[in-house]
């Protein structure tokens, strides 16, 4: 399952690594709108299996964040 | 003598009609997972409540005697029936005869019946499947020649939005004049998987612009629910699409001569609860649920959710105050901040067209950081668009009321109300405003010292400490410039108290307004 960036922001903070092993609703990182702090949830189980972006990176609406498997 | 011979012709022609396209047509329709447009409107009408008009419409074959040989039924099946005890008209396109192409279709059959509900002023309910009666290049062999394009009855399509309500249910794979009797509306509901909607089909965007695609990837409820805004709502079957409509319908009037319908209360109006005290973060960067907000204040389990999915950052909404219909604005702080982007503005537009139309007063939950700023932005035509929403809402003659739950910034914050006169409102001990942000004005406005300064983190921390104890909203009422602060639980009383009034204010404002909206 892939995670998209809901809007324009930039990646406050990582709260998983590749591999990591999360449940559903789990935050995975933070990201910062409007200057708002948005946490990205996992929608599933599973394990972290790609990581696309970097703590300070500009992301724009529907960026591939990462996917979980 | 009697008419008994000429009743039973009647009687077998309305009984063909009945049968649609066929058995073998109607179990494709089946296994496709869809139901036939007559189902249909059995599906969506209160029980035996459906009355047809025109069954006897349709392509005949005589022989040289004059008796019928053949009797192909009209593929738009049109009549009225009732929604929660109350008449409405309904139209829908029948697939299982000719895919609903308009070489099927007696195309002054659909012009009636959206003429009969605006002549008789009742909500209009189409179930649009098929081309939804457009055009086929086989109508120009039956014509033996081509026609310029037109669109017979559209004054009455335009003219029906601001007179009466119209719902479209988007059933099935719908191109063309089917997909504008869509988009022409208050609101449309898709289905999840079995209805798609683009202007034209999979082999037409082949030939012209080189995508192949399926149905689905071009004009999917993903696509049009969530990225397009061309239908405000997702369903996950056909009855749950019927549901919707009912549910829509619900909370408006008749017609815009009519005062929105109450409902009985079901709910204490002097409702306080204690979660709203600490909803909101003390925190200016976090987040909190403006769903859950909604739910803790407005009549219980009455809010319907329009468009949830496109324009996110704004939610729009019916709800019920002490049984009263209202229509409901929030920004959610987890979508882009809460800030008004090109979509949410779109969505705004039409969302404040359509309670001003039908004299819906409106309850405006502001947490407004304003316009969305950047280049992609830009791009999409923010500030036109925003500007645009600001129109609605300044143009507005319904009752309104902001509570101004915590951020009003900017031309966007500014919006809240119509800010020039009385602004009806009450403003919450988290309220947090002005033209521009504390954080990221204070760069603007002091770019040059900030520049100069040998430690510019400290000028900044002490610029932000300085200006922080000028931000509360208490400096604010000592000017009269927010009229009261209210503790967040006497926000239901306050509202309850609010709606009575307005519902005074209603019937001296009713019929339709001087500039009628648009889709």
């Amino acid at each position: 399952m892939e995670l998209r960036s809901p809007g324009v922001g930039r990646v406050l903070r990582m709260a998983v690594e590749v591999g990591a092993q999360i449940e559903r609703g789990d935050e995975l990182m933070v990201i910062e709108s409007m200057k708002v702090e948005i946490p990205i949830k996992a929608g599933v189980a599973g394990h972290v299996k790609e990581i696309h972006v970097k703590v300070g990176d500009h992301v724009q609406r529907n960026r591939i964040l990462a996917k979980i498997e | 003598m009697t008419w008994h011979d000429e009743l039973a012709e009647i009687r077998r022609r309305v009984e063909i009609a009945k049968q649609m396209g066929g058995a073998e047509n109607i179990k494709r329709q089946h296994d496709g997972g869809k139901l036939t447009v007559r189902e249909r409107i059995d599906r969506l009408l209160d029980q035996d409540s459906f009355h047809e008009y025109g069954a006897l419409a349709g392509a005949t074959k005589y022989d040289e005697e004059g008796r019928l040989l053949e009797f192909r039924p009209s593929n738009f099946v049109l009549g009225t029936g009732r929604i929660n005890g109350r008449r409405v008209v309904v139209g829908g396109d029948d697939f299982t005869v000719r895919g609903g192409a308009a070489d099927a279709a007696i195309h002054s059959k659909q012009v009636w019946g959206e003429m009969l509900a605006d002549e008789h002023r009742m909500p209009m309910v189409r179930l649009v499947d098929g081309s939804g009666g457009g055009g086929s290049v086989r109508s120009f062999e039956t014509v033996k020649a081509t026609y310029v394009t037109a669109m017979p009855g559209f004054d009455v399509v335009v003219r029906l939005m601001g007179e009466v309500p119209v719902v479209a249910g988007c059933m099935g794979s719908v191109a063309g004049l089917g997909a504008a009797r869509v988009a022409a509306s208050h609101f449309a509901v898709m289905v999840r998987g079995s209805s798609q909607l683009f202007v034209a089909g999979p082999p037409v965007v082949k030939f012209g612009v080189g995508e192949d695609l399926t149905k689905e990837e071009l004009g999917g409820s993903h696509i049009h629910a969530y990225a397009s805004g061309a239908v405000d709502n997702e369903a996950e079957s056909e009855d749950d699409a019927f549901a919707q409509i009912r549910r829509f319908l619900s909370y408006l009037p008749q017609n815009v001569w009519q005062v929105p319908p109450r409902a009985e209360p079901d709910d204490d109006p002097n409702r306080r609860e204690e979660e709203l005290l600490d909803l909101i973060p003390h925190n200016r960067r976090a987040g909190y649920d403006a769903r859950r907000m909604i739910e803790l204040i407005l009549d219980r389990d009455s809010f319907f959710e329009i468009t949830p999915y496109f324009g996110a950052s704004l939610i729009t909404g019916f709800a019920r105050l002490d049984g009263y219909p209202v229509g409901v604005m929030a920004n959610d702080p987890y979508v882009i901040g809460g800030s008004l982007d090109a979509s949410a503005s779109d969505k705004l537009c039409k969302f404040v067209d359509t309670c001003d139309t039908f004299h819906l007063p409106v309850v405006n939950f502001c947490d407004q950081p304003g316009f969305l700023i950047g280049r992609e932005a830009e791009i999409t035509g923010t500030i036109r668009h925003g500007v645009r929403a600001l129109y609605a809402v300044f143009q507005t003659v319904t009752p309104w009321v902001a509570i101004m739950v915590r951020r009003a910034f900017g031309v966007a914050g500014a919006g809240h109300g119509k800010t020039t006169g009385l602004n009806f409102r009450y403003a919450w001990p988290s309220a947090d405003w002005g033209s521009l942000p504390l954080e990221g004005g204070i760069e603007a406005a002091y770019k040059r010292d900030l520049a100069a300064s040998a430690d510019p983190e400290k000028l900044r921390a002490e610029l932000e400490a300085r200006f922080n104890k000028i931000r509360s909203p208490l400096r604010t009422a000592e000017m009269f410039g927010i009229e009261e602060i209210i503790d967040p639980r006497e926000t239901r009383p306050l509202l309850v108290e609010w709606v009575r009034q307005a519902y005074e204010i209603v019937p001296t404002q009713l019929g339709p307004r001087t500039r009628m909206m648009r889709p």
